[in-house]
């Protein structure tokens, strides 16, 4: 029981990465139509300056993972700015996907350049000990990955449901042109969305550094938020955070009672089999996008 | 009909081609190692002409391509080594299970776009899973060896300068398919297909199965190409049947031409030098790609071929 309560917590930690990671996907999918290959390399990236800030600053978890976020942002920003909007106007959406697959490639190599290859540990003070307490084995670190998460996808919800620019952004999302029509600058809210989604991603990323290592493969662990995404159907911000939490969930406990070799293949057929039978994602009513 | 694509591929142009490559061994016998990269050159061109035939004449995005390169290098090392078969059974069966693991796959056609290359990405991450963690069978990451050199028509071919010549002979049989597949009335629907899937459906064109067609090919030529790999390696390990694979086949394709058959194997030869010579570069060799790709996509998404557009456009081998 104990044991379950343990795996429980730690399925719904890793989790919220997931969500977090997956939210910035799903984001800019519906915004731009685009599969963001990059961005769970932009996660490896905020892991990664949160090492460095962690290693010279020693400044708290909170602040690590606001100013990876922002760092992470403005990478975001850049790479759309650059890399994707000067193509995204003249269409051809399969060149744009690959084009992202070329930026996860330099952004991998940039963090190989920087940081090397060893897998980097965060400082002790960032790990501490866990203690049992009646009997269960409560790992703070887990309890502050989830906090943090839950706390970041509580303000998005408020975010997208009661201000003004949220509001903007989730119908840009919905249709870039009838949001145009209703006076929304749509070119300046789909960079928000790669804001939003970069600061998103830096910040997951420093919380499952800080628990497992810093390295520049860290980005298979962001793949699985794609998986996330899927089960949240593809796009709604709601949608994407459940599907995080079921993901960690399945992925944990199937690793504990059937394998821990085979668990991401257990997550990636999962993936294939919501595609083919939910498209509309775990939440999704019945309606389906054209596309799905 | 059959005249016509006949009459088309054999130019002098093509001719000439044929008998410069037939002549490759013979100027490089003294050089062993250029011999084995062009060797190297000859497997990815396979890869490439097969990844192009989904991506450029079909238009859908195929990410997971590697994997099913993986499935007959491993089904041919599998069976020479542990069940004693010939290679050519085991070079057949290659293909028969690569092609086995596209059906599997071929339920996501009726995804579109973007749904598509998730899925085709995630099954190639599967396949790249199964090879590290299937110890019993791969042997796991630290890699399959003792495959042994193959045996065809009672000769083994031990020879680098030999065994590019069963390299060519597939190359070449892997080309004229393609080619013959493109000027028939499936070439044609599937341009229409690409160009407006909707209207080619609502004129009666079966798009899901010209899908799984392009899928099954693309596969049993992938699962051909893993096998001569294995047969000329004598050692295969999952890294080369992964992502990375993936994207280095869809480099070939794009810096060629997404459409043109030749581009393909000059993105192939390209793209294996690079790698060849950066690879003083050490780790970051494959930055190159990732730029290579970004820049390719802004500013020349037509690859090397379109920068030839004006010629290539009255060439023959313009599907």
């Amino acid at each position: 029981m104990s044991e379950l309560i343990g795996l429980l917590v730690f399925g719904l930690a890793i989790g919220s990465i997931y969500s977090l990671v997956a939210i910035g996907f799903s984001m800019i999918y519906r915004a731009t139509g685009l599969l963001h290959f990059a961005h769970p390399d932009l996660m490896m990236m905020g892991g990664m300056i949160g090492y460095t800030l962690a290693t010279r600053t020693r400044l708290p978890m909170p602040f690590l993972f606001v100013l990876s976020g922002l760092a992470v942002a403005g990478l975001s920003w850049l790479i759309d700015r650059f890399g994707l909007r000067p193509m995204r106007r003249q269409g051809a959406l399969l060149n744009l996907i690959i084009a992202t697959i070329g930026w996860g490639i330099i952004l991998v190599n940039v963090a190989l350049f920087v940081w090397g290859t060893a897998p980097l540990s965060y400082p002790q003070t960032y790990l501490p000990k866990g203690r049992v307490i009646a009997g269960i084995v409560i790992v703070p670190q887990n309890l502050v990955m989830l906090g943090v998460g839950l706390v970041a996808m509580v303000l998005l919800q408020l975010f997208f449901t009661r201000t003004v620019v949220g509001q903007a952004l989730r119908a840009t999302a919905e249709s870039p042109v009838a949001a145009q029509l209703m006076g929304i600058r749509v070119e300046r809210m789909m960079t928000l969305t790669f804001l939003l989604s970069g600061f998103l991603a830096g910040g997951a990323g420093v919380l499952v550094a800080s628990i497992v290592y810093a390295n520049f493969d860290l980005g298979l662990i962001g793949i699985k938020s794609f998986a996330a995404a899927v089960l949240g159907g593809f796009g709604q911000v709601g949608g994407a955070m459940v599907g995080g939490l079921v993901l960690g969930l399945v992925e944990t406990i199937g690793a504990f009672y059937v394998s821990s070799a085979y668990k991401d293949i257990l997550a990636y057929t999962l993936l294939i089999v919501i595609l083919l039978v939910r498209p509309q994602g775990l939440l999704g009513a019945g309606r389906t996008r054209p596309d799905g | 009909m059959t005249v016509s694509w006949l009459r088309r591929f054999w130019t002098p142009a093509s001719v000439a081609t044929i008998a410069i490559l037939a002549a490759v061994p013979v100027l490089l016998a003294h050089s062993p190692y250029h011999l084995f990269l062009v060797n190297t050159i000859a497997v990815f061109a396979m890869l490439a002409l097969g990844l192009q035939l989904v991506l450029g004449y079909g238009g859908i995005l195929q990410l997971g391509y590697a994997g099913f390169f993986g499935l007959g290098a491993y089904t041919s090392a599998i069976l020479t080594v542990h069940h004693g078969w010939p290679f050519a059974a085991a070079f057949v069966a290659a293909m028969a299970v690569a092609v086995g693991g596209a059906v599997l796959m071929s339920p996501i056609v009726r995804l579109r776009d973007v749904n598509f290359a998730m899925a085709t990405f995630v099954f190639g991450l599967i396949l790249e899973l199964v090879y590290n963690q299937w110890s019993a069978m791969t042997n796991g990451p630290i890699g399959f060896r003792g495959i042994p050199a193959p045996t065809v028509f009672g000769m083994t071919v031990l020879e680098p300068q030999h065994y590019y010549y069963l390299l060519f002979a597939a190359l070449l049989a892997e080309y004229i398919l393609i080619f013959r597949l493109l000027h028939s009335p499936f070439g044609t629907a599937l341009r229409a297909m690409r160009e407006n899937e909707t209207a080619c459906r609502t004129s009666g064109v079966d798009v899901t199965r010209m899908k799984v067609t392009l899928l099954l090919v693309s596969s049993a030529i992938a699962g051909a190409a893993g096998s001569l790999l294995a047969h000329m390696n004598g050692f295969v390990s999952p890294p080369t049947f992964g992502w990375a694979t993936s994207v280095a086949v869809l480099m070939m394709v794009v810096l060629g031409g997404v459409r043109s058959l030749p581009g393909a194997i000059v993105g192939a030869a390209v793209i294996r030098i690079v790698v060849e010579q950066t690879s003083v570069l050490g780790q970051h060799s494959n930055i190159v790609f990732g730029v290579a790709l970004v820049l390719f996509m802004a500013f020349l998404p037509t690859g090397l071929a379109g920068l030839t557009g004006g010629l290539a456009a009255r060439a023959p081998w313009r599907a």
